[in-house]
This record gives C-alpha cells, sequence and structure tokens, in this order.
C-alpha cells in the first residue's frame, strides 16, 4: 500500500510541471561563483609534496578565474574514495558542494601521472574523468594543466591556466620583457640588453614576442622567440615604431608609426614592409588591438580632442567613436570574443581605472575603483579574465580580475615594478 | 458646669429626644420626622428607578441597535516601496560611471539617515522626466495610488458595476477581483523566488542566452512550498540553481483565499539565466 501511495505520489509530482499553469518568469539573478569542494590531491610517501603544491596551485587557479567558490577545506571531510563508485554524494550535498574534485597522484617511470576527476553532485555525475602526465621537476605545470581540465569539464570552455603572460619588469635600472606564469610565478627573462624594452604582445602562436626596443637610440620594433633566439629588428624608421600586434591570422602586423611627423596606424607585413597605411588624421592615433577575427582594430585617438577608443575595419576606412565619457582614454583591448573592448580610463579625480564597454550596448562597466592605478587591461585567451597593473600595494603589480570586477586577484608574486602585461594565447 | 459634660450628663438629653417609646405631649415634631423619612424613601426610590430605567435603556440600545460597519483589513493591499534619493544634482553625463560601492561611509560621529515617517510621506522617484509636476501634484498622485482601500470598495468597483460576462474558460464562481488577487500573488511569489535565485557563472555565454527551465511546485495555504520538479534546462548546473532558489524561498508568502486552491494544485514559473524572451 505504501509503495503503490508513493508511486502515485511521484507520478503526480512528475506530471506537475505539464499540468500546472505557467504563472511567471525568474529571469537572470545574481551570477555567483559554483561551489566547489576541492579536497587535498591524495599521493604516496614518494609524492607529498608534490600532491601538496598541486592541490595549492589547483584551488589557486580556480579560485582566481571567478567562476568558482572554492569551499574550506575545513567545511567537509574527505572520506570517500575519488573514482565515481567509491564517491558519497549526498555527504557533499550536505555541505553545500555543488562540485568535487578529486585528484591522485602517483610516479610511473620516473613521471609524474595525475589521476583527475570532477564530479557534479546534484546530478551525481562524472564530468571528467582523465590521466594527466608531467616531469617530476615541472609539478606547477601539471596542476596549471589540471585546473585548465576541471575549468573546462564545468564550463564547456577551455581554461587559461596553462597560458603565460608576458610582461615589463624592471630591472637594474633596464626593463625587459618577462614571461610568467598566470599566477606570477616562474618568471623567466625573455630580453637581454638593450636598456629599455617596452611593450610586448604575443605572435598568435605564442612563439614569438613584438616588443619595441630602444637598443638602437630609438623606439624600433622587434621579434624575438620566446624560447630564446636573437631579437630580430622589423621595423627600424625613424620616429615611433611601436605597439606592433601580429593579426590573428598571422600574415600582417597593426603598428604605430611617426615616420611622416605624426602618429598614424599602419599595416605591416611579417618581414616588417609597409602595406597600407590605415589613419591619416591630425590627431595622434595609436594602440591598435586586432579583433578576434581580424576584420577590426580598437585604438586610440585623439582626433576629437583628448585621447578616445575608436574601432575601424582593419582594411582602413571610417572610424567609430567607442568612449564619449572621460577626456583620457587609451590602451584598448579587444576581447577574444570579440564582445567586449577593455581600456584604461583616467576619471575625474586623476586615477586611472580599467573599463570594459560592451560593444553590442555600448554599455560601459567600471572594474576597478579606488585602489591605486589601475592600467593597461589584456584578456585572457577564453576572453573570462583580464590581467592589468595596479598600485593598490605602492608596488605596481599584477592582478587578474573577472570581467564584472567581483573578484581581484594582486600575484602576489609580482613584486617590483611591472608594466605593459599581454596575456598570451592558449597552450596547445 | 465643667463637672456635668460627661457622658453621664448628655445620655439622658438623647433619650429624650430619639426615643420612640417616649410618650410625647404633643405629636408635631415626630410626625414631621416620619414624613420627612417618607420623602426620602420615595425620593430614593424614584431615583433608583430612574436610573435602572436609563442603564436598561442605554443597555438595549447597544444590544439592540445596528452597529456602523468595520473598516475591513486588506490583506492584499500592494506594499508601497520607497527609495530615500540622495538631494543633489545628477552626475555629468560626460564623466565615467562610478561604482556603487565606492560611496564613502557615513562618518560615525553624524546622525544616523532618518526613519521613513508616515506624517511626511517621500517623494518617489521619477521614472519618465518628461512631463514636469510640482510637488503638490506628485504627493496628491502618490496619494491617490497608494491610498488603502477597503475590501468592499474593491468589490464594488470591481464586481458591483459589472455584469456576468466572463471568459470561455473561466472559473464558474471567479470573479475578476479573483482575478486580480491570484495575479497579484502569483507576482509576488515570482519576486520571491527572483531575489532567491542564484546563477553559476560557470555558465557559458551560449547556455546563459539558451538556458530555460521550468519548476513547477505547490504551495500550501501557510505558503509552504512542495512536490518541487523541474523540466530540465539542460544543463544539471542550471537545474540545480533553480531547485535552491524554490527551497531558498520557501515559505513564500501564504497565499489569499482566491489563489489556494490553484496554489496548491501546483503553479510552475519559467527560469532563464538572463531572460526568458
Amino acid at each position: 500500500m505504501v509503495r503503490v501511495l508513493a508511486l502515485v505520489s511521484m507520478l503526480s509530482s512528475s506530471l506537475a510541471w505539464a499540468q500546472g499553469p505557467i504563472v511567471g518568469d525568474v529571469e537572470g539573478g545574481a551570477f555567483r561563483p559554483f561551489p566547489l569542494a576541492v579536497p587535498v590531491v591524495r599521493g604516496d610517501a614518494a609524492t607529498a609534496g608534490a600532491a601538496k603544491t598541486v592541490t595549492q596551485v589547483l584551488r589557486a587557479d580556480l579560485e582566481m578565474s571567478g567562476a568558482f567558490q572554492l569551499l574550506d577545506d575545513r567545511s567537509f571531510l574527505d572520506s570517500d574514495g575519488t573514482t565515481p563508485d567509491a564517491m558519497r554524494f549526498a555527504d557533499w550535498q550536505n555541505v553545500g558542494a555543488q562540485g568535487v574534485v578529486k585528484a591522485q597522484l602517483s610516479t610511473t617511470g620516473g613521471a609524474l601521472s595525475l589521476a583527475l576527476y570532477a564530479y557534479e553532485v546534484a546530478a551525481q555525475k562524472t564530468v571528467l574523468d582523465k590521466k594527466l602526465s608531467g616531469a617530476v621537476d615541472d609539478v606547477r605545470g601539471l596542476a596549471h594543466a589540471a585546473a585548465d581540465e576541471v575549468f573546462r569539464a564545468f564550463t564547456g570552455e577551455p581554461g587559461p591556466f596553462r597560458s603565460k603572460i608576458a610582461v615589463v619588469k624592471k630591472v637594474q635600472g633596464e626593463k625587459h620583457v618577462f614571461v610568467v606564469d598566470v599566477d606570477g610565478e616562474g618568471a623567466r627573462q625573455v630580453t637581454r640588453g638593450g636598456g629599455l624594452n617596452l611593450l610586448p604582445s604575443w605572435s598568435p602562436d605564442g612563439r614569438s614576442l613584438l616588443f619595441t626596443s630602444y637598443r638602437f637610440d630609438n623606439p624600433d620594433l622587434f621579434e624575438q622567440p620566446v624560447d630564446g633566439g636573437l631579437a630580430k629588428p622589423l621595423s627600424r624608421r625613424p620616429g615611433l615604431n611601436t605597439g606592433g600586434k601580429v593579426s590573428p591570422d598571422g600574415t600582417k602586423i597593426a603598428v604605430t608609426l611617426s615616420q611622416d611627423g605624426n602618429s598614424e596606424l599602419y599595416l605591416l607585413d611579417r618581414g616588417g614592409g609597409v602595406m597600407k597605411r590605415l589613419t591619416d588624421q591630425w590627431g595622434i592615433d595609436t594602440s591598435p588591438s586586432w579583433s578576434p577575427d581580424g576584420s577590426q582594430l580598437a585604438f586610440v585617438s585623439s582626433r576629437s580632442g583628448h585621447p578616445d577608443i575608436y574601432v575601424m575595419a582593419s582594411s582602413g576606412g571610417a572610424a567609430k567613436r567607442l568612449t564619449f565619457k572621460g577626456e583620457y582614454n587609451q590602451t584598448p583591448a579587444f576581447s577574444p570574443r570579440g564582445t567586449h573592448v577593455a581600456f584604461t580610463a583616467r576619471d575625474e579625480r586623476n586615477a586611472f581605472d580599467i573599463f570594459v564597454v560592451n560593444l553590442t550596448t555600448n554599455e560601459l562597466k567600471r572594474i576597478t575603483q579606488g585602489q591605486g592605478n589601475n592600467e593597461e587591461p589584456s584578456f585572457s585567451p577564453n576572453g573570462r579574465l583580464l590581467v592589468f597593473t595596479t598600485t593598490r600595494n605602492k608596488s605596481r603589480q599584477l592582478v587578474v580580475a573577472n570581467l564584472d570586477g567581483t573578484k581581484q586577484t594582486v600575484l602576489s608574486a609580482s613584486m617590483g615594478e611591472h608594466t605593459s602585461p599581454a596575456w598570451g594565447p592558449f597552450i596547445r | 458646669m465643667n463637672g456635668q459634660t460627661g457622658p453621664g450628663s448628655t445620655l439622658p438629653a438623647l433619650a429624650e429626644v430619639s426615643g420612640p417609646s417616649r410618650p410625647s405631649p404633643t405629636s408635631g415634631p415626630a410626625t414631621t420626622l416620619a414624613a420627612r423619612h417618607a420623602r426620602q424613601r420615595r425620593r430614593l426610590t424614584v431615583m433608583l428607578v430612574v436610573s435602572l430605567g436609563v442603564h436598561g435603556f442605554a443597555l438595549s440600545a447597544w444590544a439592540l441597535l445596528p452597529q456602523a460597519p468595520r473598516r475591513a483589513v486588506d490583506l492584499d493591499a500592494a506594499v508601497v516601496k520607497t527609495r530615500l534619493v540622495k538631494l543633489g544634482k545628477p552626475r555629468d553625463e560626460k564623466l565615467l560611471p562610478r561604482l556603487p560601492t565606492s560611496t564613502p561611509p557615513t562618518p560615525p560621529d553624524k546622525k544616523p539617515a532618518p526613519k521613513l515617517d508616515k506624517s511626511q510621506p517621500t517623494k518617489p522617484e521619477p521614472t519618465k522626466p518628461e512631463p514636469r509636476q510640482s510637488a503638490a501634484d506628485i504627493l496628491d498622485k502618490f496619494r491617490s495610488d497608494n491610498s488603502k482601500k477597503s475590501l468592499d470598495d474593491l468589490i464594488k468597483n470591481k464586481i458591483g458595476e459589472e455584469t456576468d460576462e466572463g471568459q470561455e474558460h473561466g472559473d464558474r464562481e471567479g470573479t475578476a477581483l479573483d482575478g486580480e488577487v491570484a495575479q497579484s500573488y502569483f507576482a509576488r511569489v515570482t519576486a520571491r523566488i527572483q531575489k532567491a535565485m542564484e546563477v553559476s557563472s560557470v555558465l557559458t555565454d551560449d547556455e546563459r542566452v539558451r538556458l530555460k527551465a521550468v519548476l513547477c511546485m505547490s504551495i500550501a495555504d501557510n505558503g509552504v512550498v512542495s512536490d518541487v520538479t523541474v523540466k530540465t534546462s539542460g544543463s544539471p548546473v542550471f537545474d540545480a540553481d533553480v531547485t535552491a532558489a524554490a527551497r531558498r524561498a520557501s515559505p513564500v508568502p501564504a497565499p489569499p483565499p482566491p489563489a489556494r486552491a490553484r496554489a496548491a494544485a501546483g503553479v510552475c514559473f519559467n527560469f532563464c539565466p538572463t531572460s526568458c524572451r
């Protein structure tokens, strides 16, 4: 009898959605980070230290993304297994986790092997079951790779945690281009000599960097392989040769030249030859940034009397003004999704802050405020995060933030003077 | 003389005046006293009768006369929300926007903001700036829009002047007022769930535009939600967000009598991460 009643109850409740009238629309709601439990990565005696590092890096990456809210590991007991058949989902639901990440680290043939699992608790579903391997001396790289996999499992989008950030760092009176991990660790100097090396940007394949160097006492454009090698001059024309950016298809370079007496945008071929002059204005035109499909360029122009952000076709032609507020808008960065342009603006209190304009709605959104000067934004390759510099802790450090500014992480490893961060492409 | 002022000398005198058995040489003073007592008794009796009559009349009037109708308490009257708007000049449109969190905290030595005083209703924030109205016009409109109407007034306005016309698929016992009350109620429930709704930020841009779940539930007379079912959106994450919102929103406002049957039978809500349109 009880079973019959239960069956009737289940049937009636399952049919309720088909029978009940729709009486309201619940639209939107506050976006909140996904509650995720990441218990300590398990390891044997030989991998205990590495497991601890993997746990720390994995948690920091996921937290930094702003997409996840990591549960305090004192709020749960990780007493079940790691594999799907050993999971006790009810326990995880009780502690408020909507997702759980489990991992087991071991050594196989002198390399690290990480068995990685991710689960959606409510649906009791395995969303990730993968084995990753990495060198014993690259534990952090393995952890970043794990973070990428977890990010993709829950969001369906590739994670940016294995990608690199190029940044200019002041070293003993000189400025050099460095490449760092997304958490600011693992800094590696790319340029050597030349005094001032500025404004780095990545080639689309992530193998080389363009930058402006004063090594010949003029701001000239160079390209240098990331993994070492000589810097190759691309443009050594009189005046400015700055802000070089390679097009997404890798065939052209947009750059600012002042060879004709005024800063204008030009297109160069990959060898440095001029293909086309894009702008011809009395004002200064500079800082080009490619749209992801290569059809448009965002740039700065002072043709209205003060620096503003404009967008124009990459083949040239009329430019559309994007910013109408503020009187000093600069360093635009096109989102890899093609939906937003981030830039630096100076407000009426003479503070530099990060803003994002939606290209569809023209809505202008402020990301930073009241925390020192924040400048030079650059998008992560998946378009979900920004990196920029900040003086909120006195020295000019790097910050990784999500697009609504609700999660901002100052990279503590980035002590010292950092400028012009450029987030590199995905690592394939 | 002083020795004769004791009790021994006064008692005989009193007995001489008040003793009833004492034979009197003449009946004049005794008759006068008796008549005075009789008058006093009659007067007392009359006053007693009059008093009883007045009280009886008042009691009868209180019990029998029709009483003035009591003012109905309108439990379904819309809640008037007000917001204090800082007085000052609007921000220059040419300036960059500022985040609301930047408002400097109130210094501790300053007095807290005054509480809303009903005797001085605040001016509601105008939604459309076009028509320029005087403060008196706005105040009158605010008062007329938000004046409490009794249930009797509502019935008189909505039902008393209407015919028996209705909807083809309407309820035989239903009235326009019932419909309005129910509609207003479910709008309040929707708002309650909306407030409790949180969308996981792991949803992709595509999912934020595309996903749509339908949640159905029963609402008891005390507002407690039960029998929650979800027609899946295709994303277990968003389905979990929707279910969690219903759980957080319970108990919702208790349904008024016209909405109880529908609420108990089960109602459904569309859920979309950004917009259902």
